[in-house]
């Protein structure tokens, strides 16, 4: 079991290799469909451009309760990571995001290898658990537009448990379980 | 679970209790498939299996969503003769939005403004013979409903023509595209025949069965069988990360088609296939 200390050195990111299980503690920023999105094709403000400079993202949209005088996670696991492919290299030029985390993965290994990035798989469906793991809510970008589910929400997290399953020299777990379970398929009697 | 209620306007206040019952546990029979089946997996599986479970375990004790996604609520309501469905309606509709104040998460996104508004339950209902009413909760998050999925037979892409042996490539060709995106082990609805929509419904309704039930038609059974056996087959595993157990179970039912049509629906739920009930008599308020 690897520690991951947040912000990740390059070297370390380059290090991690496919089967890894870490286990991540620091700052990170939850991004999933809307907020990607908007992060690429409109003017960003200065703050949010402060705040996103090569950050680790978390796909997923928790379930958060403001209390008196702070945020609550109360759940908080992954959402499917594919739906953002379309913004996942526009992501890594503009604000240096190479490491992320989620569930279910990307096949476009390419993406990965080309730009140095990692992939981290998180417990599928464990929000109960991994809001455990998530320590303070700091801030909440873009609330009221986009809701609870797609704000962006920069929290701190201790020992979130992960597993390494795309590394930035290519190797990528979700798309050898795919062909190992398609080759399967077409040799089924 | 009995509880008294004196009037209908109690009724709300159960069904928000249902809501928060259904998104913080599991049924019974969903935690024991896991359960058997981190028995008899290992490696990353096992691993995986064995945090699911601590999953549920912590999601009960502090009574928060086992899963952060919460799902759009499903209901299907079955009432006796003479009720009023506007009624019922207002009420499921009043229930979801305390609901959602309190603890589900807001998953409703007017696709006109893009504005996110609370929540909007899909409410189906049944008249029956019986003297009671019956509320069956499901909810089902995206991941598992984004990989759900119709064909249409024959498919000339699959080799697969109208018959059980065409359903069953049909079938595993969802589970090979789903991978580990609609977070396995999954529970598959399935409904053979019907128009478009009447097929996805029934499909999803497949998913309220006890994952040990028996399907009263032989042929059905042996292909809910036949399509667990397969899928497993394919070790994709839980999370999509390899493994024994893609499916913990197949629930199958079929409708009458159309001579020109021949759909097959596949309804994917999660592994964390939540699902409870609660029945209205009289006063007093069951939730099983």
């Amino acid at each position: 079991m690897i520690k991951l200390e947040l912000p990740i050195s390059n070297k370390d990111l380059l290090s991690l290799r496919v089967g890894n299980y870490v286990e991540v503690s620091g700052i990170i920023f939850t991004l999933r469909d809307k907020a990607s999105r908007w992060l690429l094709e409109e003017k960003i403000p200065e703050k949010i451009k402060q705040e996103l400079k090569n950050p680790t993202i978390y796909h997923c949209g928790p379930i958060i309760k403001k209390t008196k005088d702070a945020y609550k996670v109360i759940s908080a696991g992954p959402t499917t990571s594919e739906r953002m492919l379309p913004y996942l290299s526009g992501l890594n030029k503009r604000f240096g995001i190479s490491l992320i985390i989620g569930k279910g993965g990307f096949r476009n290994t390419d993406i990965f290898k080309k730009n140095k990035m990692v992939y981290l798989h998180t417990l599928s469906g464990c929000g109960a658990l991994l809001a455990q793991k998530i320590v303070k809510v700091h801030y909440v970008f873009k609330l009221q537009e986009f809701g609870m589910p797609e704000a962006i929400w920069k929290i701190e997290v201790k020992a979130l448990p992960a597993i390494v399953t795309i590394d930035a020299d290519g190797n990528n777990l979700h798309d050898s379980i795919y062909k190992q379970s398609e080759k399967l398929l077409k040799n089924r009697k | 679970m009995i509880f008294m209620i004196k009037n209908k306007s109690d009724l709300e206040s159960a069904l928000v209790e249902l809501c928060k019952i259904t998104s913080n546990t599991l049924p019974y029979d969903v935690i024991l498939a896991l359960k058997k089946a981190q028995e008899k997996e290992d490696g990353n599986s096992k691993i995986f299996l064995d945090l699911i479970l601590e999953n549920i375990k912590i999601a009960k004790q502090n009574a928060i969503p086992v899963c952060q996604d919460t799902g759009p609520p499903f209901f299907v309501v079955y009432y006796p003769k003479g009720e009023s469905t506007n009624e019922l309606q207002s009420t499921i509709i009043l229930a979801t939005e305390k609901a959602t104040k309190e603890f589900l998460r807001p998953n409703a996104v007017d696709p006109i403004s893009e504005k996110n508004i609370g929540n909007m339950p899909e409410i189906h209902f049944q008249e029956w013979d019986k003297e009671y009413f019956q509320f069956d909760l499901m909810l089902k998050g995206a991941g598992s409903e984004n990989v759900s999925c119709q064909y249409f037979l024959p498919d000339s892409n699959l080799g697969a023509y109208g018959d059980f042996e065409g359903i069953l490539k049909c079938a595993l060709d969802a589970v090979l595209k789903a991978q580990g995106k609609g977070c396995p082990p999954g529970i598959l609805g399935v409904c053979i025949g019907g128009s478009r929509n009447s097929s996805m419904l029934e499909a999803k309704k497949q998913l309220f069965r006890k994952i040990d039930d028996i399907n009263p038609n032989k042929k059905l059974f042996s292909l809910e069988k036949k399509i667990i056996s397969e899928a497993n087959k394919l070790k994709i595993g839980t999370a999509g990360l390899g493994g024994k157990f893609t499916l913990l179970a197949v629930k199958a039912s079929a409708l009458p088609r159309h001579p020109a049509s021949y759909f097959v629906s596949f309804s994917y739920s999660c592994w964390a296939l939540r699902r409870h009930s609660l029945k209205f008599k009289e006063g007093v308020i069951k939730f099983d």
